[in-house]
């Protein structure tokens, strides 16, 4: 599935645990915050920023324990033809 | 004829650029998106290149939005001169177009895959009109109006 958006991901134990190892950065808190690029049986890929560029990130669902997407449903943007 | 973008949906490019976007040019929280930001425990700056982001894209999605609703208009005019468009709403998450269609008094929806629009931007002027063609004909069919 496709997200291309946003999301804020809750992450297990094991996920805090994992992401410092992957990300290299201490976390402080259970809740982390992504470019989401989509999902597929493995988990979440998300974008990271490196210092050569772009990587694409796979956050196996067994270390989250949710995500959250915004949707909206708000108009964001509109105009009249 | 209102045209609407709905949703949160962001480009990858437009994600990436806002994130060099001096921070004193991010624009303010409203109240509500602050209180959100705290919910889930998001930086406040992370929070408004997000919605930076967003509405970078949403600008981009309207445009198309918009080419959608004229051609459809077009086209709408020529088969069934008694149907306007009323609305246009592209839902970036359900990944659709919902169109209201006025005809006597009467709103009737109709809905098409975003992927189906994107692929008249990838045809030829002519063949993605009649593309859009066949596909309204058969949509009004359904809906009883020709």
């Amino acid at each position: 599935m496709e997200l291309n958006r946003p999301v804020s991901v809750f992450l297990s134990a094991q996920g805090q645990e994992t992401l410092e190892l992957a990300v290299g950065v201490s976390r402080e808190s259970d809740v982390a915050w992504f470019y989401a690029l989509r999902t597929d049986e493995s988990g979440l890929w998300v974008s990271i920023r490196r210092k050569d560029g772009e990587h694409s990130l796979l956050i196996r669902w067994d270390c989250i324990l949710a995500v959250d997407v915004p949707i909206g449903g708000t108009p964001i943007l509109e105009s009249a033809v | 004829m209102q045209i609407v973008v709905t949703g949160a949906r962001s480009d990858r490019n437009d994600w990436e650029a806002v994130q060099n976007i001096p921070r004193d040019q991010l624009l303010p929280l409203t109240a509500e998106q602050k209180h959100v930001a705290e919910e889930l425990r998001i930086k406040e700056e992370d929070y408004q290149r997000s919605i930076m982001a967003g509405r970078r894209t949403g600008e981009k999605l309207l445009k198309k939005a918009e080419w959608f609703a004229r051609l459809l208009q077009r086209d709408l005019a020529v088969r069934a001169p008694d149907a306007r468009i009323k609305s246009v709403v592209l839902d970036t998450w359900k990944e659709r177009f919902e169109i209201g269609i006025e005809v006597n008094g009467d709103v009737l929806p109709l809905h098409v895959a975003e992927g189906i629009v994107d692929d008249l931007f990838d045809l030829s002027a002519t063949r993605a009109e009649q593309s859009l063609g066949q596909m309204l004909e058969q949509s009004l069919h359904r809906l009883g109006v020709s």
